[in-house]
This record gives structure tokens, C-alpha cells and sequence, in this order.
């Protein structure tokens, strides 16, 4: 790790700080005076995530400035960290790349943010045995580099597999991302995992007994290392688009191209506003894209048949090609083009696509909300649908219908069996609801595990606020609506 | 993503639309929505040389970006700190390359570093390069008269091409002029032309600095101001084609002619960067080769070459059309290609940091076969250089002109 004279300068300046904040200096101990800093500017941005909401929005949180940044190097760093936080009754904020959204990464009770980008080593890669073990801040780019050389691949990536490290996207469940729906989530990918707990100790955990851990928002421990399932790296991937003009169309062709028996490795359902920022639609109003590893036996005649069935038409390879070019970046596009993109991220079976859709038009036309969505198939049934609302924070109405309008997109996933995809700390409060039986499990698990309630504290098993105050919120919000209507008719 | 000619993010035409308050930092300027635009994916952060070095995400373009939203709303005040992370950037536009939403950060770190002067807060060894251009004409104080120390030796042949008029203008660029380290590239691109036969010019004294570090250093108009001292010499002696031993020269000249005269540079002249000239005499058959006892090379893109240029090509034609060159790629080249770590005046604010970054490039070569590194920027050449001194790790580094001129068959 380079020692710039500017860091050292920037630690001298905290030397000072040391001397007088008994913490920084444990801390610093550890991880020595390069990697730990309590400077403002350091703390507003470890504070931060891709939730580019407004401050009068996000700044709710309780303390939402992390006290201290820390970088660690070294799976004993965590724990001596984490002991520290322990005797400070400091908050611990596990922070990967920071890629995630729902405030995933973000403090709300100060703490400790704790980088873990420097523990990026790709410790083995057993081709023969079709294995990597990795550190947890490796990043997707360096692993794919690395498992090229030896022809394989991970097979499996987030969105953000740009920005993201492996000990962030495992932390966060990684449920849905591009390869998937046909390698499997990451909780079939993970062979084993080595975790830090908030009592110091250090355990390796595979199966079942690793099941709480994916997904488990950083509120358990901190994971420390990871052995992931590797396979052979397809020579080619072919994307495949088709064009719609109903939703229901779309909806009927998508939930048939799920049944089939050959998975893609990338299924994208999309409006043509969603389209509009990226890849435009010149004909049609949604869009349905697929890709296949090239040696799989891609159904093409199924295809035809189903897309034919619907009333669709296919769209070129060019087009096709853009769509699979852009599937790390699209997402955010639309963001190129409004001061806020609030979203919200559900997680429902295939069979309820259109159910939500549907219900989120009909929201857009009557609420005139700037909406827009896409979704893309996760596991082999399972679907996360990202709604989305391209927001001016002046106009303040416009942001609360919207935040309304989401939190009913929940609701009704919730009631047809699905939930919030990630939870963070912005859906911890559909956690209980939509989850129960996760969530009981989390419960009794951090309470065995983190009696002091120190790991990233409020997601997951506890919140901020409540399920029944945010919908009586919403509920009045919406109430004053209607009254307001009726007076003005 | 397309970097070259690529529009400004719609919302950046609707500032009025936005509430941003404490506006003094960037006040109207038209770039105070930038950190508004950014998603914070965190894209940028992952390639960008600095934080990949300093590993803190506030050195990060994110960060930077973070921090100056911060500012916008009163939150953090401009200070020497604020300062300095900002200009721990070597502007290599990697961020700008993968930028989700399309932000020409580029553009933006130029305009913060503008800022950054108007308040009276560049570094002091930025201000010293910046004193530097304005009283010498070049970044390293040595004045006009040392701008022909490099013809030692071939005055006969060079001396009459001085103030020639022709239509072939060779600009040599203050570092390849001034740098004896340097040298070599400009009397290898002197072979090349007399061998093909090419009737060129030279500048000699009257040759400014393209402008560049002065830009860099928050001083657009300084920069402007020696562009276009440059492009008056370029009409004086009827050029149409100048080629340039440096890629940033060339971008420089080349966009503060558009600022200049509202209108493209290639309306007027050709600008061709050393590969680009060669590889149009290679097609021509002006350049004959003689066979090379199989070396293997492997290609550094300069950033500005490939990230603003698009030179990615030419330099990997003229090397396949070497008898006996082999050529393996690096890992992170063409568009994806990683700085060297000595641009933007990152070499200046923080020599060690751009060593580093340096020695990291070079580890990632050392990883390939290659027995020699060829690039065509003079930068990159210093930067890799030093690296393979302070790594121990003796491998050739050359620019493209020097690996032509070395094996272009004996007359």
C-alpha cells in the first residue's frame, strides 16, 4: 500500500486528533495511521451510497455520519476493530464498494465505517476443482481478469459488477444479477465463508450454516473471506431482443420464456421511458431481452413461437447486442437526466409480473408521477422489478406521491407472496411482513450473536421507524389527496 | 460509452431547475449540477489511478464529487485540503470512460481547478509551472533560446528546416525539446522524415507550449493564449500537416483552436500524432524495415491518445508491420488503458504518488512476455522509465518513432 507524503501529512494533521480522541488512537493501533481517520470529508463520503436522495429525505437517519472511517487490511484487523467498537459501544458499518442502495452501507447510528476494499486478494484459483477463494473486497473486474487466464468464470455478477466488491454483493444476497437464472443465485455459488462476529470470533461456515450470513446486510459479522463455485467461461454470449406494444403482452411472453427448460443468463424486461435514457426503442413501448452462453442449445423456434403468440417482433442484433453491452450501466442511466431517481426494488415471482406492473401504470397515469421500470429474472422463477421515478426534490409533492406509490408497490408484492429485493436500511421496515420467517430467524440469531447490537445496527431485524407509522403516513398522505381533489372539483 | 464529441448530460441545461444553495464555489458557471447528475454508483472510483494508489474513496472521482456538493451546499468549506485532494488527479479520463450517467468529468476537474485559481488556493508548485509558461514559454523555465539543445550533432541537417515554409510541420513539444532524456524521440522522428522523403518545418524557438499545463493548473486562457501563439506560427510557414512527437499537445492545440475560432482544427490543418503519421508513410511504402531478431513488444495507450484520439490502432499496425516484432497486449489497453501516473501535473503536486501508479502500469506489463515497452507520449516514457529504476526492473521503454527510426533499413 503506498505511504504518499500527502497521507502522512494528512495523519500528522490527525495526530493531533489522536491525541485527543482516545478511539482514533486504538484505532490507528491497529491498522496504523494511514487507515483510520475521523476528517469530515472522509466521514461524509464513507457515509454515502447510490440512494441520491435529497438531504430533507435521507437525513432522517438517527446519526448519519460515520465517526470514524477505518481501512482494514487483514482479517484480524476486523476483529481487533470490532472489539474496539465493542468496548466504545460503537456501531460497526461493513462498507464494499459502496454500490448498493437502501443505505445498505450507510451509518445511522455514527460508528465505525469500515472499508474492507483493501482486502482484495484472490487467494486460490482451482480450475480442476472449479473453486476461487477471495478476500472480500475484490472487485468482479480483477476476478474475471484472473479467472480468464485459467479459461473459467464466476458465471454469476451483480449490475454494479463495476463498482462492486464480492463481500458487498454476498452480504447484500446477491439474488438477482446477470447469470443467475442460470448458475443459480450466490447462495448456490458460495461454497464457504469466513466471518468475523462481534464477539471476536472467527468461523468458518458452509451450508446451511452459511445461508444467514447471505444476505444478512453486515448485521452478523463481517465476512471476511469467501470460496466460490468457478466454471467454464462460454466462448460467446448471443443477447436476443423483442418488442411489445402491451404490457400484458410482455408480461404473458415473459412468464412463458421463464418456463422454458433452456435459461438464459440474462433476462431484462423494460418500458420504453427505462429504454429512452439508454438504449431507445423505435418501435413498441416495452422490451423483452435474453441472453445464452453460445453453447447452450438456445430455443430459438420456442422463441418465435411465444413472442409470435403475443403479437412481439424481434428487434435487430444491433440492438440486441447494445442491450447485453449495456447491462452493467443502464440502470442508472435515467439518473443522467433528473436531480433524483428515486427507486424501490421488488422481489416477486414471475407469475406476478404484470400484477405489479400494471398496478404501477395505472399509478403513474392517475398520481402523473415520471415513472419508469425494469426488471430482470433472478433465479428460475423469482423476478426483482425496479420501479422508478425521475424526481425534481422542489417539487415536493411530486417526491411524496411517488414515495407513496412505491411503498404501495411493496405492499402488494408483499400480498402476492414477494417482498422488497434489497432491504438495507431504507426496507427494513418490510422485513417483519414480508419475511417472517427470515426475519425470525435473523432475530434469534442476532441476538445470540450481537448481544451489544453493535453490527450495522437498524436493518434487517430492527429499524428506525416502523412499518404501521410509514403506512399511516402514506395513508393520510393520500387521504388529504382525495379531500384536496374533491375541494378543488 | 463515446468520450469523443459526447454531449453533456441533459440535466446539466436545466441548472435553474435545481435548488442549490452557498453557490459562491461554481457560482453560474453552468457546471454546478455535475455532482447532482452523478448516481454515486461508484463506477469511477474502482479506475481511477489515485484511489486505486491512496485506497481512501474521498481521492476518488465519486469522492471528489461528494466532496463538492458538499461545498455547493455550505456544508464543507473550500480549503488547502479540499485543495489538494483535488488536484491529486492525473487527469487521465478514465472516469469520464465509464461514467453510468455521462458526466464529462474531464471537463468538470478543468473547470474545479479554474475555480480552485479564482480563489487564490492552486498549489504553490502548481503556481510555479504555471509562472513558469508565462515568463518562458515552457514549464521548466529554460526560455526559447534552449529550444534548439536537441540539434547537437545533426545541425547541418536540421538547422535549414527552421522557419522553412512547408506543408509538413514536425512540433517537437517543450519536454522533447528541453529533456535531454527526451531527445532521442525527436532526432528518431527527424530520421523517419528525412528518410521518407518528406519536406517538413521546424519551429524552433518561436515553438510555445501547447498550452496544456496551464490549463491543467486552473489557467484556461494562458493556455489559449499560447495555443494560439502556436497556430499563428503553424499559418506563417503554411503548414497544413503538423505532426506531433506528444498526443496531449495535440488535443490541446486542437481544442483551444475550436474554442479559439468556434470551429474544428481539421477545417485548417491535419493534426496527426507520430502514429498516425507513420503508419500513412508505412502504406505508402515510404518506410522500408529490416528484419528484427524477434523481439517482443508490448503497446502502453497514453491516455489522451486513446481515451480522446482514438489512436488505439495505428501504433499496433506499425508494429505488425515490422519484420520480426512480436507484439503481446497488456492487460487494461485501448480505451480501458491505465495512466502512467505522470499527467495532469500529478508528477509535480505528488511525485511519489505518480511513481506509484507508475510502478503499477509496469507491474502489469512485467506480467507480459514483452522485452520492451513502447508508448507515444514523452510522459509516459519518463513516468515508466523511472518506474523500472525504482522497481529494479530493467526493461526498455520506448516511443513508436524511436522503435521505427531503429529499424528502418540502412539506405
Amino acid at each position: 500500500m503506498s505511504q504518499t507524503k500527502q497521507v502522512t501529512s494528512l495523519n500528522e494533521s490527525n495526530k493531533a486528533d489522536q491525541e485527543i480522541d482516545p478511539v482514533l488512537a486504538q484505532l490507528v493501533k491497529v491498522v496504523g495511521p494511514d487507515n483510520a481517520s475521523n476528517d469530515e470529508l472522509e466521514r461524509i463520503v464513507y457515509s454515502g451510497d447510490p440512494s441520491s436522495l435529497p438531504h430533507f429525505h435521507y437525513r432522517w437517519k438517527r446519526k448519519y455520519l460515520a465517526d470514524y472511517v477505518v481501512r482494514v487490511e487483514k482479517t484480524d484487523q476486523i476483529r481487533e476493530i470490532i472489539l474496539i467498537a465493542k468496548e466504545h459501544k460503537l456501531a460497526i458499518v461493513p462498507r464494499g464498494g459502496g454500490s448498493s442502495c437502501m443505505g445498505s452501507s450507510c451509518p445511522s447510528r455514527g460508528g465505525i465505517s469500515l472499508d474492507i476494499k483493501r482486502m482484495n486478494k484472490i487467494i486460490d484459483i482451482n480450475a480442476e476443482e472449479g473453486f476461487v477463494r477471495v478476500e472480500p473486497g475484490v472487485t468482479f473486474a480483477d476476478l474475471e481478469i484472473e479467472l480468464a487466464k485459467k479459461g473459467m468464470e464466476l458465471g454469476i455478477y451483480p449490475t454494479s459488477a463495476k463498482s462492486a466488491v464480492i463481500g458487498g454483493w454476498i452480504a447484500c444476497g446477491g439474488r438477482a444479477g446477470i447469470g443467475t437464472p442460470r448458475y443459480g443465485t450466490l447462495e448456490e455459488n458460495i461454497i464457504e465463508l469466513k466471518v468475523v462476529l462481534s464477539n471476536g470470533e472467527i468461523k468458518i461456515v458452509a451450508g446451511k450454516e452459511a445461508l444467514p450470513y447471505i444476505g444478512s446486510f453486515g448485521i452478523l459479522g463481517v465476512i471476511a473471506e469467501a470460496k466460490l463455485k468457478i466454471r467454464k467461461k462460454p466462448p460467446r454470449i448471443k443477447p436476443l431482443s423483442y418488442t411489445f406494444q402491451r404490457l400484458e403482452s410482455l408480461c404473458d411472453a415473459f412468464t412463458k420464456v421463464v418456463g422454458l427448460s433452456a435459461k438464459p443468463v440474462y433476462l431484462k424486461i423494460a418500458d420504453a421511458r427505462f429504454q429512452k435514457y439508454s438504449n431507445p426503442l423505435e418501435k413498441g413501448r416495452y422490451v423483452l431481452t435474453l441472453a445464452y452462453n453460445d453453447g447452450d442449445d438456445i430455443p430459438f423456434d420456442e422463441l418465435q413461437r411465444i413472442v409470435g403468440e403475443n403479437g412481439g417482433g424481434m428487434l435487430d442484433d444491433e440492438y440486441a447486442e447494445n442491450e447485453w453491452e449495456l447491462r452493467y450501466d443502464c440502470e442508472f442511466k435515467p439518473k443522467e437526466y433528473c436531480h433524483t431517481l428515486m427507486f424501490q426494488e421488488v422481489w416477486i415471482h414471475s407469475d406476478n409480473v404484470y400484477d405489479v406492473l400494471e398496478a404501477y401504470e395505472r399509478s403513474k397515469k392517475t398520481h402523473k408521477v415520471p415513472a419508469l421500470w425494469f426488471g430482470m429474472l433472478g433465479t428460475q422463477s423469482m423476478v426483482r422489478l425496479e420501479l422508478m421515478a425521475m424526481l425534481n426534490p422542489d417539487r415536493y409533492l411530486e417526491f411524496i406521491s411517488s414515495k407513496g406509490i412505491l411503498h404501495k408497490m411493496v405492499k402488494r408484492s408483499i400480498r402476492l407472496g414477494g417482498g422488497p429485493y434489497t432491504i438495507g436500511l431504507q426496507n427494513s421496515i418490510y422485513m417483519k411482513k414480508a419475511y417472517p420467517e427470515r426475519y425470525a430467524a435473523m432475530k434469534k440469531l442476532k441476538n445470540e450473536l450481537d448481544v451489544e447490537g453493535i453490527m450495522n445496527p437498524d436493518r434487517v431485524t430492527n429499524c428506525l421507524t416502523s412499518y404501521s407509522r410509514i403506512n399511516l403516513l402514506f395513508f393520510l398522505a393520500s387521504g388529504f389527496r382525495r379531500l384536496a381533489k374533491y375541494v378543488a372539483r | 460509452m463515446g468520450i469523443g464529441g459526447k454531449s453533456s448530460p441533459p440535466i446539466l441545461s436545466q441548472v435553474g431547475a435545481i435548488n442549490v444553495r452557498h453557490m459562491a464555489f461554481l457560482k453560474d458557471s453552468g457546471y454546478e449540477a455535475v455532482p447532482y447528475v452523478c448516481a454515486f454508483c461508484g463506477n469511477c472510483t474502482m479506475v481511477c489511478p489515485a484511489f486505486m494508489h491512496l485506497r481512501w474513496e474521498p481521492f476518488g472521482p465519486r469522492g471528489k464529487l461528494h466532496a463538492t456538493k458538499e461545498i455547493i451546499e455550505g456544508v464543507i468549506n473550500i480549503d488547502e485540503e479540499y485543495v489538494r485532494r483535488m488536484y491529486l488527479c492525473s487527469l487521465c479520463d478514465h472516469c469520464t470512460q465509464i461514467c453510468t450517467t455521462s458526466i464529462p468529468l474531464l471537463e468538470f476537474w478543468l473547470f474545479i481547478r479554474k475555480e480552485i485559481e479564482m480563489f487564490g488556493l492552486t498549489p504553490p508548485s502548481i503556481s510555479f509551472i504555471s509562472k513558469s509558461l508565462e515568463d518562458y514559454g515552457d514549464p521548466f523555465a529554460m526560455g526559447p533560446e534552449s529550444r534548439r539543445i536537441w540539434t547537437r550533432g545533426i545541425k547541418k541537417i536540421v538547422e535549414p528546416r527552421i522557419g522553412k515554409q512547408a506543408e509538413t510541420l514536425f512540433f517537437i513539444g517543450c519536454a522533447c525539446a528541453l529533456k535531454p532524456q527526451l531527445h532521442g524521440i525527436v532526432r528518431s522522428m527527424i530520421k523517419i522524415m528525412e528518410r521518407a522523403g518528406i519536406d517538413y518545418s521546424l519551429l524552433g524557438e518561436n515553438e510555445a507550449c501547447c498550452g496544456a499545463p496551464l490549463l491543467w493548473g486552473g489557467k484556461p486562457a494562458g493556455a489559449k493564449e499560447l495555443a494560439e501563439q502556436n497556430i499563428i506560427w503553424f499559418r506563417k510557414i503554411g503548414a497544413k500537416t503538423i505532426v506531433f512527437n506528444c498526443p496531449t499537445c495535440l488535443n490541446a492545440i486542437n481544442e483551444a483552436y475550436a474554442k479559439i475560432y468556434g470551429t474544428h482544427a481539421e477545417k485548417e490543418f491535419n493534426l496527426l500524432t507520430a502514429s498516425q503519421f507513420i503508419v500513412h508513410l508505412i502504406r505508402e511504402g515510404a518506410l522500408e524495415f529490416e528484419e528484427q531478431p524477434l523481439v517482443t513488444v508490448t503497446y502502453h495507450d497514453p491516455c489522451v491518445a486513446a481515451r480522446k484520439l482514438n489512436v488505439i490502432d495505428e501504433p499496433r499496425e506499425i508494429i505488425d508491420s515490422i519484420p520480426g516484432l512480436y507484439k503481446v497486449e497488456v492487460i487494461n489497453s485501448g480505451k480501458e488503458t491505465h495512466c502512467c501516473g505522470s499527467h495532469g501535473l500529478l508528477n509535480v503536486i505528488d511525485p511519489l504518488l505518480s511513481s506509484k501508479i507508475a510502478e503499477e502500469r509496469l507491474r502489469q506489463m512485467s506480467i507480459t512476455p514483452a522485452s520492451r515497452i513502447i508508448t507515444e507520449c514523452p510522459s509516459c516514457i519518463q513516468s515508466l522509465e523511472l518506474a523500472t529504476h525504482t522497481m529494479q526492473y530493467p526493461i526498455a521503454v520506448e516511443h513508436i518513432a524511436q522503435l521505427v527510426a531503429d529499424a528502418l533499413r540502412d539506405e
